[in-house]
């Protein structure tokens, strides 16, 4: 709805409203996997393993938001020239859900045919307790902000713009519920100046911005007791109940520790540059200076069990990061002949992260990218002074060929010829946990992105590539263990005095009292890579019978993820994760090349 | 007029919907139907709800036992391979290291414990709400709190050494700067404090089974008291347990460890599992309410008639013919103790009994005192095991009493208590034991072994015997490291605790 108020006035209202309704339905049938398969539900016979059921589960899940505004704008001029645009408002915002499930074992005949709540026949004893079992859970989440703006300009060449929101969220903490962002931008147009008159150079702009948001995605950390004896084991594990005799009572604890200081995370990013088209408009370059801080970095801080025993830290703003770094873009488009046409631009990118403040003093640390090879191990840490989650362990210095060569080096317990020396870095004589220092860096050093495209009279080609350099990987996928297939790097292992000196390839031990697969440079890699991410091969069709019927025919081909360049040992040098776990290769399953043929047919 | 009407109406309009903003985004916990700790520790029902909840860390502590006997000449890792159950394989060999999952998890859940009795001490005078809230029974009530906090740092102590130490309330983050290891002495002064309140107020019998008694908080302060070797206070404080008459030795060896044995006579504290509320998570295998180990102990593949008593299990935790040899010919508790599958199958044709020869580290003797019985578990059965463990039996009460009065010079008592135990195992007097002084001392020690083995002792006795190095050097136990467990790497780092030496 718009109203014009007097003139030049003009209030808006918007209201938005979205529903989702979802409906699931999951059968678990007796499976027969084969004879001495440990997870056969079904004997070969068709008889059921002692113990086992079928089961159905069902699920209805709805989610709402809505979000309301009202605004006004009043733009006006001053003088001839200067032209003011103004916008003040607020918002409101509701989201909220939620989801209903039922479950239930012994499905008639083991068939879809009967899968339902009401066809299966599961009741709950004493010792089945998951026959039939039913849960349901809802959330609400309500922001409200005020905000106000002032876009200014002069003839389009110099320009201004102010903006100020005021945010509130029933996420956060009562003393921290609301966060002011403000942002602003400055920008001049040199190319429009009178004096500027430069025939190589069409278009010169100059700009500075300043921009901060803010996260709540994040649900009220409360001090709450916990009651319900099965929602404290699955999930946690920190069970509340006991067994007196044959009584069972479901006890009750404190579960969690609340924040009520928890607030915004804020993000504030600065950038400085400029764009410019040059040579008859055929190039532009727009380069830029950025640095972007993120305050109050809202995360769960590692803490000791001995602080909180079975208990998670409760979320909290935990520090605060800087990223700063330039980013320069370059394009050309022209015509080469008469029938070729080339775009194309390639941006390079550097980047340098650094943590600016921890909790708690800022001797805080946070550690990540858990996993587990025998052991359950984190290989990263967050803490002040450097990279967000650089690896931590210990560095190596080959491999111990002789026993008298360990007797010679510093203590390292349960080491035996074969097995990897690891460095004595505080030089006290003994191999131990304070001689751990950073292992590498999962942050790349600079990005490069390309994009071409090329269109020769009918056909048209569009490929884009993109590099990253100086991004360590952590090897996490290796599992020392009996009865598992090995990775052919096994086959160089040390067999003996002399025959390899490289620490990725020690002794091999199952029991390994070296401890051979402790967090070390052992697992680091370079994993810096060029990937061909698509490429595009189209073909128009013009001919006069079928530009009568259609607006367009276009007949193409596409190769996704088509080529990846790496020294990269593992699967897939580029790892998807939060950031506690990036770089972090747990062998997840590598990208597919994904190969397509397509006819694109408009009316 | 109407231009102005529709201005002031807007303006209005306005500064009601900012006003509506603030309350907008306020929240309170009901909204989602949590209950805050504000809103709790109101009744009797939630302070007696709140101290189950100090028990159940008991439950998670389980493998304290396997890992006290595999670390000792009692027992093996074995398992599926060599690097099976990793944790349990390094701490067999002496090879364990500050990154080991097992003993962090008995840390996590000690503390875990800690932390819930403290919770439970901060609000006894007043709750969060800072009323006071009285009932009959409220002391008892807490005896039992303070007398699991003891457990939980005794477990502490003779695992770790000196750890840090905190009484008052429930730790928060920013008690994170404070946590140092205090030295084991002040440990040992806290756990004794603890227990004498808990002497003072506890009930000589408990309605429910299962919960702590004066005598179980008796028992475990003579255990206490041995471990600092002070004799003198230790022979008087067990010999309160003994006089009192409430428990007695069963005649039936075997039936301490059926489950009809469970809570019985001879039972002072038993650690209490069952397979009522049948568990399936296998993320948490130690945290529901059955018996993990008791899986471990099983034999691999086993299959017989209906008749055949025992369930399959996965082979860890195999006696060694070591222990079997020590056990004199008589001796009723060698075949409680150790199962020889092979001879047990060969004795009894009519079970049909098949198996798989344990794949690792075969011994040929399975862990009978808590091998799985057919009908013991439920639900996934691996998980839910309900033997309790028999954490202090009346024989160990008669044995520490023994070795405390031989240690203060009385062997006329030490002599009575161990034959006691001894005529129990042999079913006559023909083997009593009338050595005296030090060879009496050794004998005592030989009889713990014997009476508790797969019990979780051994490795504890020795270390505080003084006797590891010459039974566990040959196994690669190295004097002046291994007494002790490193402390988890998570802890030294987060915490900047110091490190146990040699790790």
């Amino acid at each position: 709805m718009q109203y014009e108020l007097i003139k030049n006035l003009k209030i808006s209202t918007r209201f938005g409203y979205t529903k989702y309704d979802g409906n699931a339905k999951t059968f678990t049938p007796l499976v027969f996997f084969g004879l001495n398969n440990v997870d056969n539900s079904m004997n070969g016979d068709g008889t059921t393993v002692a113990g086992k059921h079928n089961s159905v589960a069902q699920e209805k899940a709805n989610y709402n938001q809505f979000t309301y505004e009202l605004f006004g704008n009043y733009n006006f001029k001053v003088l001839t020239n200067h032209n003011f645009e103004t916008t003040a408002g607020f918002s409101m915002a509701k989201s909220s859900g939620n989801t209903a499930g039922t479950s239930r074992q012994d499905v008639p005949f083991n068939s879809w045919a009967f899968a339902d709540y009401t066809a299966a026949t599961g009741t709950n004893s004493p010792t089945n307790l998951n026959a039939a079992t039913g849960y349901y859970y809802q959330y609400e989440k309500r922001n409200a902000s005020v905000f106000g703006r002032i876009n200014y300009d002069y003839k389009e060449k110099y320009l201004v713009s102010v903006t100020a929101r005021r945010d509130g969220s029933t996420s956060f903490g009562k003393n921290n519920k609301w966060g002011i962002f403000p942002s602003g931008s400055l920008g001049w147009v040199a190319s429009k100046e009178n004096f500027f008159k430069s025939k190589f150079i069409d278009f010169l702009k100059i700009r500075g911005s300043y921009g901060s948001l803010g996260t709540d995605n994040i649900t009220p950390q409360d001090r709450t007791i916990l009651t319900d004896y099965l929602a404290s084991l699955y999930g946690s594990g920190n069970s509340i109940g006991y067994t007196y005799g044959n009584n069972f009572i479901s006890g009750s604890t404190l579960a969690s520790l609340g924040n009520e200081n928890i607030g915004w995370e804020k993000q504030l990013q600065m950038n400085i540059g400029f764009d410019m088209n040059f040579y008859k408009n055929k190039f532009n370059i727009a380069a830029d200076y950025y640095q972007k801080n993120t305050k109050g970095l809202i995360y769960q801080a590692s803490v000791p069990a001995v602080l909180l025993g079975g208990l998670q830290a409760p979320f909290a703003n935990i520090g605060s990061t800087k990223s700063s770094g330039v980013d320069i873009t370059l394009g050309y488009n022209s015509r080469v002949g008469k029938d070729l046409k080339v775009s194309t631009s390639a941006t390079f990118t550097t980047v340098k992260n650094l943590v600016t403040g921890t909790n708690q003093e800022g001797t805080a640390r946070n550690v990540g990218g858990s996993y587990f090879n025998g052991q359950s191990q984190t290989v990263s840490v967050f803490e002040k002074g450097k990279t967000p989650y650089y690896y931590y362990g210990y560095k190596t210095v080959g491999l111990f060929q002789t026993e008298a060569e360990i007797a010679a080096s510093p203590l390292q317990p349960g080491a035996q010829a074969g097995d990897i020396k690891f460095a004595d870095l505080n030089g006290d004589g003994v191999i131990n946990s304070k001689d751990q220092t950073q292992i590498g860096n999962p942050f790349p050093k600079f990005t490069l992105g390309w994009n071409l495209n090329l269109e020769y009279k009918n056909f048209d080609l569009s490929v884009l590539t993109y590099a990253s350099s100086g991004n360590d990987v952590y090897r996490a996928l290796e599992r020392n263990a009996n009865y598992t297939n090995k990775f052919r790097s096994v086959l160089d292992r040390w067999t003996g005095p002399g025959t390899t000196n490289d620490a990725h390839n020690p002794r091999y031990s199952f029991t390994d009292p070296n401890n051979n697969a402790r967090v070390s440079d052992r697992y680091v890699e370079d994993g810096s890579f060029i990937k061909v991410r698509n490429i595009v091969l189209g073909y128009n069709f013009q001919m006069t019978p079928i530009k009568r019927i259609f607006k367009s025919v276009r007949l193409y081909g596409q190769i996704k993820n088509a080529f990846t360049f790496s020294k990269y040992t593992g699967f897939d040098p580029e790892i998807s994760a939060g950031l506690s776990d990036v770089g972090v290769d747990r062998g997840a399953y590598p990208q597919a090349r994904t190969y397509s043929v397509g006819l694109d047919i408009k009316f | 007029m109407k231009k102005l009407q529709i201005r002031i109406t807007g303006l209005l309009l306005t500064v009601t919907m900012l006003t509506a903003c603030n309350k907008w985004v306020d929240y309170d916990p009901k909204d989602d139907f949590k209950i805050t700790d504000l809103e709790y520790f109101k009744s009797e029902a939630d302070y007696r709800s709140i101290a189950v909840g100090t028990y159940a860390p008991l439950q998670w502590l389980n493998q304290i036992v396997p890992v006290g006997d595999i670390i000792s000449d009692n027992s093996v890792t074995g398992g599926e391979s060599a690097s099976d159950v990793l944790s349990l394989q390094q701490i067999n060999n002496f090879t364990h290291t500050a990154v080991n999952g097992t003993t962090a998890d008995l840390w996590q859940s000690c503390y875990e414990g800690i932390n819930r009795a403290n919770y439970m001490h901060q609000y006894k005078d007043k709750n969060p709400a800072g009323v006071n809230i009285s009932f009959p029974g409220k002391d008892a009530l807490y005896g039992e709190v303070y007398f699991v906090r003891a457990y939980y740092y005794f477990t502490l102590v003779k695992m770790y050494g000196g750890v840090p130490l905190f009484v008052d309330k429930r730790l928060t983050l920013s008690d994170l700067g404070t946590i140092k290891r205090a030295n084991a002495a002040d440990v040992y002064k806290q756990i004794e404090a603890d227990l004498t309140s808990a002497i003072a107020v506890l009930p000589v019998v408990q309605s429910e089974k299962g919960r702590a008694t004066k005598y179980a908080a008796q028992a475990l302060m003579g255990k206490v008291l041995l471990y600092q070797n002070k004799f003198g206070p230790a022979a008087a404080m067990l010999e309160n347990v003994i006089n009192s008459n409430a428990h007695s030795l069963v005649v039936d060896f075997n039936s301490i460890f059926l489950p009809s044995g469970e809570n019985g006579p001879e039972a002072v504290f038993e650690i209490q599992y069952s397979n009522g509320s049948a568990t399936y998570d296998w993320g948490h295998v130690t945290r529901g309410q059955g018996n993990y180990a008791v899986q471990q102990c099983g034999v691999r593949g086993l299959n017989g008639s209906a008749a055949m008593p025992y369930s399959p299990g996965w082979s860890t935790n195999l006696p060694t013919q070591n222990l079997a040899a020590a056990y004199a010919a008589g001796d009723k508790r060698k075949g409680v103790t150790v199962l020889d599958i092979e001879a047990y199958k060969t004795a009894n044709p009519g079970f049909n009994i098949t198996y798989q020869v344990a794949p690792y580290q075969n011994t040929g003797l399975y862990n009978q005192k808590y091998l799985p019985r057919k009908g013991e578990t439920s639900g996934q059965v691996e998980l839910n095991y309900s033997n309790n463990f028999r954490t202090i039996r009346y024989a160990d009460v008669l044995l520490m009493a023994a070795e405390a009065f031989n240690k203060s010079g009385n062997d006329v008592k030490a002599q009575a208590y161990v034959n006691l135990v001894r005529r129990r195992a042999f079913g006559n007097n023909a083997n009593d034991i009338t050595a005296t002084g030090t060879a009496l001392y050794d004998a005592i020690l030989n009889e713990r072994r014997l009476e508790l083995a797969m019990e979780g002792e051994r490795f504890f006795d020795l270390v505080r015997t003084g006797k590891a190095t010459a039974v566990l050097g040959p196994l690669g136990f190295v004097t002046g490291k291994h007494e002790l467990f490193p402390i988890p790497q998570g802890e030294v780092d987060l915490a900047g605790l110091t490190q146990n030496p040699g790790y």
